[in-house]
């Protein structure tokens, strides 16, 4: 059975202070701390590329666990943001900087916030049709390319970030089934305007469906998984702002340490947010809802399983 | 729709505003009393559902006010 064996992730060092622009934006610390979230954000060099990105978070990965080049089958690279145009696709770049063998399977995955939990699902699947073993899913979706520094609606949200998922046979963690979602009606809510090329972002919009949608979406879920919220240790949600984390939390009927918010450090990294969760999760931690939405709209959810435990149900 | 101040305010509180309203006026602004951009979505969404209407983003700038938002309610 294919699943998550290991995950390495790359945060840049430089970042972004937030509470240096609480004049220019006229908010309070306050607003950064209990709303937005966000106190600092992560942001990449002039000269660093996604690819770049990807390369330091499987560099970060190395050193956790031992890999063979070799031995990958596969990489997935899930980002809107791809190394210069996005033609070629940016996992061919990585593909090339890491040296991976010219059987390996390279593709990208274009999705936002939503793109982790949908590409665990893609990459586990080509996996198995393919008799694959070992994959590698990557996310890096740096916005400081995109994010226009005068824009208060975005500029205190987004860090740069990236992660890497190592699946194989001898997972750590096994996914249960997938529930996906998309409203296309809906998808100017999120956007990079194409005169300006900067990214905009209707926050009531965005802050309404994901109130409105993701609960029952996640409720849906866990009955297809027969389980219920009670089951869950754990609910790794995507970290949009501290605000639309307790919104979800209290709508779902769920209590604050159930439904951890990361971010205030490194800011909101799109599809990197619910990897660098996963990452540092705890060993008496055996069931994981995983919730990515955003950008689409778009959202997927699905239950992760710790391996020994679910073998013994 | 037959909707007073004393529902909008309702509304309001229980929509976890983390401003301090006590006492607020029915004209006074709320943005003013220190309820912020997010706390605004959020009671935007729970007059939406509770009222079962639909509030397009054109019409927010104007529903600033216990008193603009009654009045607002009251012409649908």
């Amino acid at each position: 059975m294919i699943g998550i064996e290991a995950i390495g992730s790359y945060i840049p060092e430089s970042r972004i202070d937030n509470l240096l622009l609480m004049d220019k934006f006229d908010v309070d610390e306050e607003f950064l701390k209990l709303k937005t979230g966000m106190l600092s954000l992560s942001v990449k060099s002039e000269s660093e590329e996604t690819s770049d990105m990807c390369v330091s978070a499987f560099n970060n990965l190395q050193s956790k666990t031992e890999i063979s080049m070799d031995d990958i089958d596969c990489i997935l690279v899930c980002t809107q943001n791809p190394d210069e145009q996005g033609l070629p696709h940016t996992s061919a770049v990585v593909h090339d900087k890491l040296n991976l063998p010219s059987t390996c399977a390279a593709f990208d995955v274009s999705l936002g916030c939503s793109g982790y939990v949908y590409s665990l699902s893609i990459i586990q699947s080509f996996m198995q049709v393919n008799g694959f073993k070992k994959g590698l899913l990557f996310t890096a979706d740096p916005y400081s390319k995109i994010v226009n520094k005068e824009d208060k609606n975005t500029s205190l949200l987004f860090g740069d970030a990236a992660t890497v998922t190592l699946l194989g046979e001898q997972p750590k963690w096994v996914a249960g089934k997938f529930s996906f979602g998309s409203q296309g009606s809906e998808r100017q809510a999120i956007t990079v305007k194409e005169d300006t090329h900067s990214l905009e972002m209707n926050g009531r919009s965005v802050f309404s469906f994901t109130a409105t949608v993701i609960p029952n979406h996640i409720n849906t879920m866990l009955e297809q998984n027969n389980l219920s919220l009670e089951d869950i240790d754990l609910f790794a949600l995507h970290q949009g702002s501290r605000f639309i984390v307790d919104t979800l939390r209290k709508r779902l009927g769920v209590s604050e340490d159930k439904v951890p918010f990361v971010a205030s450090e490194y800011g909101n990294t799109v599809s990197s947010s619910i990897p660098l969760i996963l990452e540092d999760i705890k060993d008496d931690v055996n069931k994981v809802v995983i919730s990515g939405f955003g950008v689409g709209l778009s959202w997927a959810s699905t239950v992760l399983f710790r391996r020994e435990k679910r073998e013994l149900l | 729709m037959k909707v007073n101040h004393e529902d909008i305010l309702e509304v309001l509180n229980d929509s976890g505003v983390a401003a301090d309203l006590t006492g607020i006026t029915n004209g006074a602004s709320l943005s003013d009393a220190g309820v912020d951009s997010l706390d605004m979505s959020n009671f935007f969404l729970c007059l939406e559902e509770k009222f079962d209407i639909k509030i397009p983003d054109e019409d927010i700038d104007l529903l600033d006010s216990l008193d603009s938002i009654a009045s607002y309610l009251q012409k649908i």
